[in-house]
């Protein structure tokens, strides 16, 4: 087992590695920010010079070498724009969207869990339609188009909600909403159709046979096993709500790591964005690890491969 | 292969909801096929003087089916034409990830060792990466363009793909066939292509018909972030990105659009639903 | 048991009527003291001279003063400069005002100034802005109170580099950057300012409170809150409900239903231009004068402002705002007269037209794109085809770099004085300039080179009639900058979209 853990850790450090190395050269593909970050009346020669200074005219590898030197102790520069240490504003963000990712995928496993079990248990009633047509809404629409109508229904017409902000519950909310909508309608659907699955299996048509009450039954036996796939997907969907953040970000001016990102991007702000990458990358990976140590301990027999 | 064909079909329309998406779909390709010389109006004829114009039942004297937009364009003629544009963007792009992503999955299921691994690496890499960031990354580096938008979508996509075919050709690659193939020395290109392509073709149509909707929604998204395709091409999600600044005053020129992109996707949801219903051999124990 | 349950009972309710009867009379008390700004970005930095956006200036000058600001009429004002004068052509002398000090008891005094200026002039300090204040070759303390900046060529427009505009003309405190280190003002801000920093979250909000001892009088606000918010819609949703009393960049659709109620509008003309400048460098059409005035006469620039702006905004005969400096009321713009253009069209040699290239960034400017298709639409009803490409501001910088902004593009340009708007954009050889004419170029020169006002209105004239012949660009108009305001604030916005809250109040 530790073996095992050992070599999916290894495995975890060689993928951010990797992302590490993909991102800095993607980056710098365009060219770098000099004639973005001066004035637009600067002069040719300026820009010239500020580019020598910044460095951003060495040959690529060297400041790869330069950059990864420098990472490996935790340095990961200085951002262009804030004039503040790269991974410090991305750090200084990371609550509020890891709040803000939590948030929604618990309203996401709020709804989609009792969802998906009363519809598994009940196929073809009411609760399993409704279930169906959320899974079939929530993901058929874009996001950002119901940001905006969230904003419009509670914050213009019946000011229950701040349009915009972050720092209290309230601001939370619509966000979240906005960001749950897909997660939701991917997990009810998929955890629905594992259930049904697992409930047809000879094992619990057997726990049936001995007399074990229905619900015992869909908690105790069916929901543990459907959960395994589930978990993984949940697992992927991390990364969804991290990216999706950058646009319901954007719309609630919520103040987390995805606009950050946004303006890095715009601006060239290569510290920023690398910084930004890095942290996801080890978040994401991070999880997704953690979600197949989980995995390994439920199932055994996975193990080996 | 006619009959078997129309027997799937058979099934396939078993399902009145299955049958409502097919139609939604049939519809939309129909328009994306033959709607620029159906529609009322010219979609780039611009008239400043007759924009945002409400739809006719809105009580508008005007001859706009749907209304107009910011530039006195015709919202109904634009969304005709945008829906050649958006599935051009939406199976182009998956296309395009289907080849990569099968490529990826034939090699690291049938070899498992070194360029397997490194490939299932390169799969780990991509999913590290927040899609959005690295398309508006991409997208900010090589300029928005119709074919850009397509490389880019494409290219960020292909990972599911990648896994499952991995992951059955895991399985496939012991069965007896395959095996005798290799026995009698056929070469690699041709077990990946003869022998184990055709059977991971339905969990691949599956995927790909789910994934055609995803993209349809992800062209809105970068054009909602200033990222889509340049504006003379109208497509539904530039409509949207642009009429939500009129969304105060002129609800339609967003909500049209937005409403197609919704039917639409509803209606290739619920074809690939059914398509995996019927196509996915795990599911397919289960409804029989 | 009853005793209890009733005491529970009055419990409840003296505390509902509490509720009820205390919420109104809380909301009376109030007083509005606090004034919150919605602006699309959040400050980058706190140190004025570290970066180039009006965003971050509009809450740095809260906190810095300048030497010469300006007046609702734009005329140049005393703020830290009480006076100002010319010794020799070359220099430009300032008294300054005695007696004030920077928000940490450091003395305002010539060798702040120096040091304001030594640091954003140093290579090495790789001001951003650097090129507005670049013209000054160097500050020298007369005495005390009295600095002279000294240039090599006569510098005209130099109260342009010591206003707020430049941004890196807010002065910043001498003995605080020497003793807490270079990037101290960075998060740690230090100035003459009106307000002082409370506290800075980042992308969230940045709060400032009134500095009681500013020698320009108490601010009559005590609290300013300057908010990012990028999207349209969110931020008139905060206006309308409550959340800020001036939400920037308010759509022109948007002004009828923010006009009543407890909201209203603000707006004025833009000091930035909207216009296309003409490559006539490289082999295209666009070389032929005739081509460039067809192009000139082909778009009917009013309807678009009337449609598009509502209009609003500020039509202009040449690229020069009409509170700029030597602009003169009697210039007119060419007339839109479709039949003319396709005369100067064939008679240029193209009786069909032709096709080219048109570049513009990314919806950068209110309504740039709808206005940039709009004109599409003009130039095919004379035959002129355009390819429209839209690039992100960097693609768009580095096209620029190469001097390859090939065709017709949408570049933008702001400046009130023609100087700082010709000289960059049609002087041969310029970085920005896609034309080159030698007799312009004569006149250019002689412009920037005479502290003369007389002298220079005369040149400016004659250069306006070149430009206007020769049309190597098609002026379209100053856009409108609409603010949407809670209905009790008195404020008056800006041409160059500086924000100055140093008068607002609420009523």
């Amino acid at each position: 087992m530790l073996g095992y853990v050992a070599t999916r850790s290894v495995y975890a450090l060689a993928v951010v590695f990797g992302v590490s190395i993909a991102v800095f050269f993607l980056i710098r593909i365009g060219g770098d920010p000099s004639a973005l970050f001066l004035a637009p009346e600067a002069s040719l020669e300026e820009i010239v010079r500020f580019r020598h200074q910044m460095g951003f005219d060495r040959p690529i590898l060297l400041q790869y070498v330069d950059f990864l030197s420098r990472a490996v102790r935790g340095d990961f520069g200085l951002s262009l724009r804030y004039d503040q240490p790269a991974m410090q504003l991305v750090l200084e963000r990371m609550p509020a969207t890891l709040a803000l990712s939590a948030a929604a995928l618990g309203i996401s496993l709020l709804i989609s869990v009792p969802l998906a079990i009363l519809a598994a248990s009940y196929r073809g009633s009411l609760i399993d339609r409704i279930g169906l047509l959320i899974s079939l809404v929530g993901q058929s629409f874009p996001t950002f188009w119901l940001a905006i109508m969230l904003i419009l229904i509670f914050s213009e017409r019946l000011h229950w909600l701040p349009p915009s902000g972050g720092g209290s519950w309230q601001n939370l909310i619509m966000p979240a909403l906005a960001l749950a909508a897909y997660s939701t309608a991917i997990i009810t659907r998929l955890l629905r159709s594992s259930m049904i699955e697992v409930l047809q299996s000879d094992y619990i048509r057997t726990a049936r046979g001995k007399g074990v009450s229905n619900a015992g039954i869909v908690l105790k036996h069916a929901l543990r096993n459907a959960a395994i796939p589930t978990l993984t997907v949940v697992g992927l969907q991390v990364g969804a709500l991290l990216g999706g953040a950058v646009i319901t970000e954007e719309i609630f001016a919520y103040p987390g790591i995805g606009r950050l990102a946004i303006q890095a991007i715009d601006n060239r702000d290569f510290t920023v964005v690398q910084a930004f990458v890095f942290l996801t990358a080890v978040l994401i990976v991070g999880i997704n690890l953690t979600v197949d140590l989980c995995y390994g301990l439920l199932d055994p027999r996975l193990r080996k491969r | 292969m006619h009959r078997s064909l129309y027997r799937f079909l058979h099934r396939f329309l078993r399902s009145k909801l299955a049958a409502f998406g097919l139609l939604i779909v049939a519809t939309v390709i129909f328009a994306a096929l033959i709607g620029a010389w159906i529609v009322p109006f010219d979609p780039s004829a611009q008239d400043i003087m007759e924009r945002l114009k409400p739809p006719l039942w809105e009580g508008s004297e005007g001859i706009h089916l749907l209304g107009t937009e910011a530039l006195g364009r015709d919202i109904f003629s634009r969304l005709v034409v945008g829906a050649q544009v958006s599935l051009l963007v939406g199976v182009a792009s998956v296309v395009l990830s289907s080849v990569v992503g099968i490529g990826f999955g034939l090699i690291a299921g049938y070899e498992d060792r070194y360029i397997g691994r490194f490939l299932m690496a390169l799969t780990d890499i991509q999913l590290a990466v927040p899609f959005l960031v690295l398309a508006l990354a991409v997208v900010a580096v090589v300029g928005a363009s119709l074919w850009n938008l397509i490389l880019v979508l494409g290219l960020t996509n292909w990972v599911q793909y990648a896994r499952v075919v991995r992951a059955e050709c895991l399985v496939l690659r012991e069965r007896e066939y395959v095996q005798a193939a290799r026995v009698l020395g056929a070469s690699t290109p041709r077990i990946l292509f003869r022998h184990l392509l055709p059977n991971v073709m339905s969990s691949v149509i599956v995927i790909s018909s789910l994934l055609v909707a995803k993209m349809i929604l992800f062209e809105s998204a970068l054009s909602f972030l200033g990222l889509g395709v340049p504006p003379a091409t109208p497509t539904w999600g530039a409509m949207i990105a642009e009429g939500r600044n009129y969304i105060g005053n002129a609800w339609w020129v967003a909500a049209m659009p937005g409403l197609a992109i919704f039917i639409t996707v509803i209606g290739i949801n619920l074809v690939g639903d059914r398509l995996r219903d019927l196509l996915d051999p795990r599911l397919k124990q289960v409804e029989n | 048991m009853k005793p209890r349950f009733r005491s529970g009972l009055f419990g409840i309710v003296l505390g509902v009527s509490a509720a009820v009867t205390l919420q109104p009379a809380k909301a009376q008390a109030q007083v509005k003291d606090t004034l919150v700004v919605a602006q699309q970005t959040d400050a980058y930095t706190l140190d004025p001279a570290k970066h180039t956006l009006i965003t971050t200036a509009n809450i740095l000058f809260h906190i810095y003063d300048v030497l010469v600001t300006q007046d609702a009429e734009g005329a140049p004002k005393p703020a830290l400069a009480v006076s100002w004068s010319n010794p020799d052509p070359l220099t430009w002398r300032f008294k300054l005002r005695e007696g004030v000090k920077f928000s940490n008891g450091e003395e305002f005094n010539a060798d702040a100034v120096k040091f304001t200026y030594d640091r954003a002039l140093d290579p090495s300090f790789k001001a951003p802005n650097f090129s507005r204040i670049a013209a000054i070759k160097s500050v020298e303390v007369v005495d005390k109170y009295t600095v002279d900046f000294k240039t090599a060529t006569p510098f005209p427009t130099m109260l342009f580099s010591v206003n707020e505009g430049a941004f890196a003309s807010m002065i910043v405190p001498p003995d605080y950057l020497r003793e807490k280190g270079p990037d101290a003002l960075v998060t740690a801000p230090v100035g003459t300012g009106p307000y002082r920093l409370v506290e800075w979250r980042k992308d969230n909000r940045i709060v400032l409170e009134a500095n009681p001892a500013y020698w320009g009088g108490a601010p009559k606000i005590a609290r300013l809150i300057f908010r990012p918010i990028r999207e349209t819609r969110t931020r008139i949703a905060e206006l309308t409900s409550g959340g800020v009393d001036i939400a920037v960049d308010i759509p022109p659709e948007d002004v009828p239903p923010l006009k009543s109620g407890n909201t209203k509008v603000a707006a004025i003309a833009s000091d930035t231009l909207y216009f296309y400048a003409f490559d006539t460098l490289k082999p295209s059409p666009l070389q032929n004068k005739l081509v460039r005035q067809a192009l000139n006469y082909a778009v009917d620039v009013d309807a678009i402002q009337q449609a598009l702006l509502s209009g609003m905004g500020q039509r202009i005969a040449l690229t020069l705002p009409t509170t700029a400096f030597g602009y003169d009321k009697s210039w007119q713009p060419y007339p839109y007269d479709p039949k003319k253009a396709r005369a100067l069209l064939a008679e240029a040699g193209y009786p069909n037209g032709f096709t080219i290239p048109l570049i513009s960034r990314q919806g950068r400017y209110l309504k740039d794109r709808e206005i940039m298709e709009a004109t599409i639409g003009f130039l095919a009803k004379v035959g002129v085809k355009v390819e429209a490409q839209y690039l992100s501001p960097g693609v768009w910088a580095e096209i620029s770099e190469k001097k390859a902004r090939d065709g017709i593009s949408f570049p933008g340009w702001g400046g009130r004085d023609p100087d700082i708007v010709w000289h960059p954009l049609l002087h041969t050889g310029q970085y920005q300039s896609y034309y080159s004419n030698p007799e312009l170029d004569k006149l250019l020169d002689a412009g920037r080179s005479t502290l003369d006002l007389n002298e220079r209105k005369a040149i400016y004239a004659k250069a306006a009639a070149i430009i206007k012949e020769e049309a190597p660009q098609l002026p379209l108009l100053q856009p409108p900058l609409i603010y949407g305001m809670n209905a009790r604030l008195h404020w008056q916005p800006r041409g160059d979209g500086v924000i100055d809250l140093r008068q607002a109040y609420f009523e």
